[in-house]
């Protein structure tokens, strides 16, 4: 079992450096040029704009461990974000409890989302599915349309909690990816979630408590998705409600190139990380290849069935060894 | 057994991408070959859009991609979010930035939003232009497009023309970009000369062509005896069915943008003026001007004014058969 | 070959013309029937280590009512799923009118006029009822289903059937004897020679099971050929001509109807070798019987389970073994998890050591000290994802509510449970799905002895074990009683429960037919009991 995690989150990891190489020699700049990809500045951005990705891959990887799926974070990340707008700009709160108020709406909407999935019996696509709704529906009406200019009022070269505010993303994704990490790994309660994953009848009749474990599960998506929508309106300045639109699909996507498996029981938070991370530089390098723009979306598909497709190979293989 | 997985992890990954790249067979000219110091580098400029599902910005392309081939060192790097998202668009301004390219020349969403990463491109040794839409405040170098009050204005004179200075208009329009904004203005103000000209509702359809199709069918159904439609943008024009529900012989309608098929509905008598851009020079005047200013010759003036042409029945054949040359259909 | 004498067993395909002088030959010989319509030749079949069928030969001739009778496990289901093609047998053949027949599909078995009716209802609830009996065989004109021309025939079968029911009501509205009934003319709705039943009266009342045997004794008439499988002696020899019995995968005999009584066939199902059987029970008896009685541990009073179980009572006493005997659908795998704590019961009480207790889930049961070794160890107590030292120490760890994993402490603990157990496996990091049944339902075992119980639940616990851990499980069933433990298991293998339990419980439909002592027990006084007999023991 450990052989089989340390191989795929190898593998992962394999597919980023391959991926980084190839791009470094297919944008080889010209003589007497600096290479447009394979610079510190160019990884700063990339981790910059993954991270926000990667904050709510890390909540994601757990909820598909535990055989879940959540379709809210992008709606949470964005209604986050509106919420820490509305209470620093429009009513002049402070920032640390704007923050607060802004987190709080990552706990609610996963507070939310387990009552409907574990009381209502709810299966998750369906409740994610209308608390996705829910969530950028009140981001929509609370904003009206318009946004909430938050870098108006911070501080012109703020730096928060000391860093330059675009290292800010990356440290909170590596933050959370540690932290989430060890729990899964090392705590009782990661376990169960590994568990009620891999098999829930067998779970529920080895006494674990399902019906907390699932609950607090969805609560951590919520959190994270949240986090990553305060950390989104303060470096990017903006509250807005139609921000990150579409994510939870590269969110998801990331998690799964990382080794979770849809079906439960499977993956890795740092292999989340590492998928944010793998699409992020094919984000970021393929608009350097003229004409390459629209192939972005297919090629991220083909990729994403690629490793699906190998990473179910490795495991037929391993489970008959 | 572990290191032969890696290696067909590896392999599987690197076939994927080489089919990727295969797959870029327009414009996609391979890894770019090493040049040595005889040969002169190709400049890459970043031309970017408001978004890729806008229809107008893909003349823009043809034209950034006809001067490139003409000047023969230019290469084109056309990117810009799937869709209208200010956020996304300074990203992809910001990886420009980091990547080092030659040159930006853009049409901002928000032009006081980008003004900061513009100028960060302009401190970087990177030259910035803009098109369509401005950004005014910011160290840009140039601004190339229409003179959005001016044209505005030519608007509501054609409109008051018309209606001979009589009669209740609704006006469309885009809240957010500064170039509709000020269109909106010069057109208000025109009319505002006039004094039998009332304006009875401003429509923001939210750069939706599907939501100003309702807008003006819901419209004419409110007001009954409305006289004229003036849209500042062209999203009346981009679908046969938007201007299904107007009566010709009742109300006029004054539209920007002449991309097709706006000048069939000319023909078919749906809508009487039309004001059209200078689409293709978007993209080739971008590539010019970015390219004198590499070459040490910066621009006369920093806003140029690009000029409407003004398309109604009487010109619109000439105009078509002029729009074929540009874009290399004859 | 001599004309007068009956072919032997195991010989080589017969031509049709050699089929059919054998047919005139039997006809004048000593079988009252025609001609052999189906014959089971040498058939084997092997899940995995599981003997399921062992070389069985027999035949079934036309026009005649033949049962197929055995215990649980004796292998009439999967020679009735080789059959209906389902499955594919390892060896032997199957002859379908003299000639050779392999159905690859269901299909195979419906084109040949083998109409199979199921024990499960087999039904699409949400259809109607000629939907439900031209399922996969629409009859279609010009590309569109023809519901005129199947309503008609629906009429027709249903009429035969004497159903009154009409063709257009959905499934899930009737009764569920008028299913069952169902099933059967969706078996007749088209050309069928021979109609295989698999316990067809489980669901229905007595009157509703006469009703069958009217409508089969009418088609019986017709020239119909009936193959029935059942436990229920008493219907066996109302309905049928000729009795085969199976037993633990093997051919034991033929009788014909008329010339046997109910205790021969009896006796044909449970085997000979009793004295050996016996002598395993007293060996292990002895120390249970001593520790009886100290104190009730586990008591229920009338619990019930609609449609489950209904007025369970019994108690298990600390030391005590009982076990709980019955066939399929007697209930008994539910009984067991309603007192893990998995469903609610309808009404009763469970108490532990003299006090109630509200059981929620199988955490608070776990937390009380009862723990079950369920049924399907695959669905139900393995987790495929994680190793077996995650496996092993999982109850307890989740039990402790500890927060943090030990990883050494539990490594070590894993490692010394795999030695204890004698479980063999590649070692602790080894998945699940590496090891062999026996090892298996070792592990589950393992791992919930390490939490201590009080009361130990096994559902069959040597299901798909091979004879050495089925010996070590039996071992540590009567070590862990003698030393105090409440021990209730259920199995519907005869043999384990008579050489385990201090007591025997009989469990038939949802009720608890009767006790015996299980030093005194007979293995044809339990087959009474739960076989719909009367109580004798």
């Amino acid at each position: 079992m450990k052989r089989l995690r340390a191989v795929r989150e190898l593998s992962t990891v394999a597919i980023l450096i391959a991926e980084v190489l190839f791009f470094a020699w297919y944008l080889w700049p010209d003589a007497g040029r600096a290479h447009p990809f394979l610079n510190a500045e160019n990884a700063l951005l990339i981790l910059k704009y993954s991270s926000i990705y990667g904050i709510a891959a890390v909540g994601a990887a757990v909820v598909i461990i535990s055989g879940g799926i959540d379709l809210a974070p992008g709606a949470v990340i964005a209604l986050s974000g509106v919420v820490t707008g509305y209470h620093f700009v429009a009513h002049d709160w402070a920032l640390v409890p704007s923050i607060a108020a802004g987190l709080s709406v990552g706990v609610l909407s996963g507070l939310l989302t387990s009552l409907l999935i574990v009381n209502a019996k709810l299966p998750p696509f369906i409740a994610t599915l209308g608390m996705m709704g829910i969530t950028r529906g009140i981001a929509f009406i609370i904003t009206e349309g318009q946004y909430y200019d938050v870098s108006s009022r911070l501080p012109a070269g703020w730096r928060p909690l000391g860093v330059p505010i675009d290292w800010l993303a990356p440290i909170v994704m590596f933050a959370m990816a540690l932290i989430f990490q060890v729990v899964m790994t090392r705590f009782q309660w990661g376990r169960s979630v590994f568990s009620i994953g891999g098999n829930e009848t067998a779970a529920l009749f080895s006494g674990i408590a399902i019906g907390r474990v699932k609950a607090s599960v969805y609560v951590i998506s919520g959190v994270l998705a949240s986090l990553a929508g305060v950390v989104l309106v303060l470096v990017q300045g903006q509250g807005k409600a139609d921000l990150a639109t579409g994510y939870e699909l590269d969110i998801i996507a990331s998690a799964v190139v990382g080794g979770a498996s849809l079906a439960g029981g499977r993956g890795s938070v740092m292999g989340a990380v590492l998928g944010t991370l793998i699409f992020g530089v094919l984000r970021n390098a393929l608009p350097q290849i003229p004409g390459a723009t629209f192939y972005d979306r297919l090629i991220v598909g083909v990729v994403v069935i690629i490793i699906v497709v190998v990473d179910q190979l490795l495991l037929r293989r391993s489970s008959k060894s | 057994m572990n290191r032969a997985r890696l290696l067909i992890v590896s392999l599987l990954f690197a076939a994927g991408c080489g089919a990727g790249a295969a797959g870029c067979s327009i414009g996609c000219p391979g890894p770019p070959p090493r040049t040595d110091a005889a040969t002169p580098r190709k400049l890459r400029f970043a031309i970017i859009p408001k978004a890729l599902d806008i229809p107008v910005f893909n003349y823009a392309k043809i034209g950034a991609d006809r001067a490139a081939q003409e000047y023969g060192d230019v290469e084109v790097l056309w990117n810009a979010p799937a869709s209208a998202d200010q956020l996304k668009q300074k990203e992809i301004l910001e990886s420009y930035i980091t990547q080092r390219v030659d040159g930006i020349a853009i049409s901002s969403l928000n032009g006081e939003f980008l003004k900061d990463t513009i100028n960060r491109a302009i401190d970087a040794g990177i030259p910035v232009t803009t098109w369509d839409s401005d950004a005014p405040t910011s160290k840009r170098i140039a601004f190339y497009g229409v003179d959005d009050l001016a044209s505005g204005r030519i608007m509501g004179e054609q409109a008051i023309a018309l209606l001979n200075g009589k009669g209740k208009v609704a006006l469309i329009t885009s809240l957010g970009a500064a170039n509709l904004q000020n269109r909106l203005a010069g057109v208000k103000e025109a009319l505002a000369k006039a004094p039998g000209i009332e304006v009875v509702e401003t429509y923001d359809i939210k750069e939706d062509v599907i939501r100003c199709a309702e807008i003006i069918a819901s419209g004419s159904r409110r007001y009954p005896d409305l006289a004229a439609w003036i849209s500042v943008g062209g999203w009346p024009v981009f679908t046969r069915n938007a201007l299904a529900s107007v009566d010709p012989s009742k109300t006029k309608v004054i539209s920007f943008d002449t991309i097709s098929p706006a000048l069939d509905i000319l023909r078919e008598g749906k809508v009487q003026v039309l004001l059209g851009q200078k689409y293709f020079g978007w993209g080739s005047e971008s590539v010019r001007l970015l390219r004198d200013i590499k070459q040490g010759k910066n621009p006369p003036a920093a806003i140029i004014d690009s000029g409407v042409d003004i398309v109604t029945r009487d010109n619109v054949d000439a105009y078509e058969q002029q729009w074929k040359k540009m874009s290399g259909q004859d | 070959m001599q004309p007068d004498a009956p072919p032997e067993a195991g010989q080589a395909i017969l031509s049709p013309s050699e089929a059919e002088r054998q047919c005139l030959m039997r006809s004048l010989a000593r079988l009252p029937f025609g001609c052999l319509s189906l014959q089971f030749e040498r058939i084997e079949k092997s899940f995995g280590a599981v003997n399921a069928l062992r070389g069985v030969s027999f035949d079934v001739a036309e026009g005649e009512a033949h049962a197929l009778v055995g215990e649980n496990g004796a292998g009439k289901s999967t020679l009735l799923k080789i059959l209906a093609g389902l499955v594919k047998a390892d060896a032997g053949e199957i002859r379908w009118q003299g000639q050779r027949f392999a159905s690859s599909s269901p299909r195979g078995a419906i084109e040949h006029g083998i109409g199979m009716v199921y024990q499960e209802m087999l039904c699409l609830p949400n259809l109607s009822v000629s939907a439900n009996i031209f399922c996969g065989r629409e009859i279609c004109r010009l590309g569109l289903l023809d519901d005129a021309a199947m309503r008609a025939r629906t009429h027709l079968v249903l009429d035969r059937l004497a159903l009154r029911i009409d063709p257009d009501a959905l499934a899930e509205s009737l009764s569920a004897a008028q299913r069952q009934l169902l099933q059967v003319a969706r078996a007749l709705a088209f050309d069928c020679r021979i109609l295989v039943l698999d316990e067809p009266t489980t669901a229905l009342t007595d009157a509703e099971a006469d009703h069958l045997f009217d409508v089969l004794r009418e088609l019986k008439k017709d020239g119909t050929t009936i193959l029935y499988v059942s436990h229920r002696l008493p219907e066996v020899f109302r309905l049928c001509d000729r009795i085969t019995v199976l037993r633990d995968g093997a051919f034991v005999d033929t009788f014909t109807t008329a010339a046997v009584d109910t205790n021969t066939i009896v006796r044909a199902m449970v085997g000979r070798d009793l004295p050996k059987r016996s002598d395993d029970r007293s060996a292990g008896r002895s120390d249970g019987r001593s520790a009886r009685r100290s104190n009730d541990r586990l008591s229920m009073l009338r619990l019930s389970r609609s449609p489950h179980f209904r007025n369970i009572s019994l108690t298990v006493a600390s030391g005590e073994v009982v076990g709980i005997f019955g066939l399929v659908g007697s209930g008994r795998s539910e009984l067991l998890e309603t007192i893990f704590g998995i469903h609610q019961p309808d009404s009763g009480d469970i108490q532990l050591d003299g006090a109630s207790n509200t059981i929620r889930s199988p955490r608070d049961a776990a937390r009380a000290g009862i723990v079950l070794v369920p049924e399907e160890r695959h669905r139900q107590a393995l987790l495929f994802n994680l190793d077996l030292r995650h496996n092993l120490v999982i109850p307890k760890g989740t039990l402790q509510d500890n927060v943090l994993i030990d990883t050494g402490g539990e490594r070590r603990d894993a490692a010394k449970m795999l030695g204890d157990w004698r479980i063999k496996a590649a070692g602790i990091d080894a998945l699940p799905d590496s090891l062999s049944g026996g090892n298996q339902q070792k592990v589950v075992v393992a791992k919930w002895m390490a939490t201590k119980p009080r009361v130990l639940l096994l559902d069959e616990p040597t299901k798909g074990v091979d004879v050495g851990a089925k010996f070590e499980i039996h071992e540590m069933i009567r070590q862990q009683a003698s030393e105090g433990l409440a021990v209730l298991v259920v199995s519907s293998d005869l043999p384990e429960v008579l050489a385990l339990a201090d007591r025997v419980l009989v469990m038939k439909e949802g009720e608890l037919q009767g006790e015996l002592d299980g030093a005194t027990a007979t293995e044809e006084a339990v087959m009474h009991l739960a076989t719909h007999e009367a109580v004798t023991a």
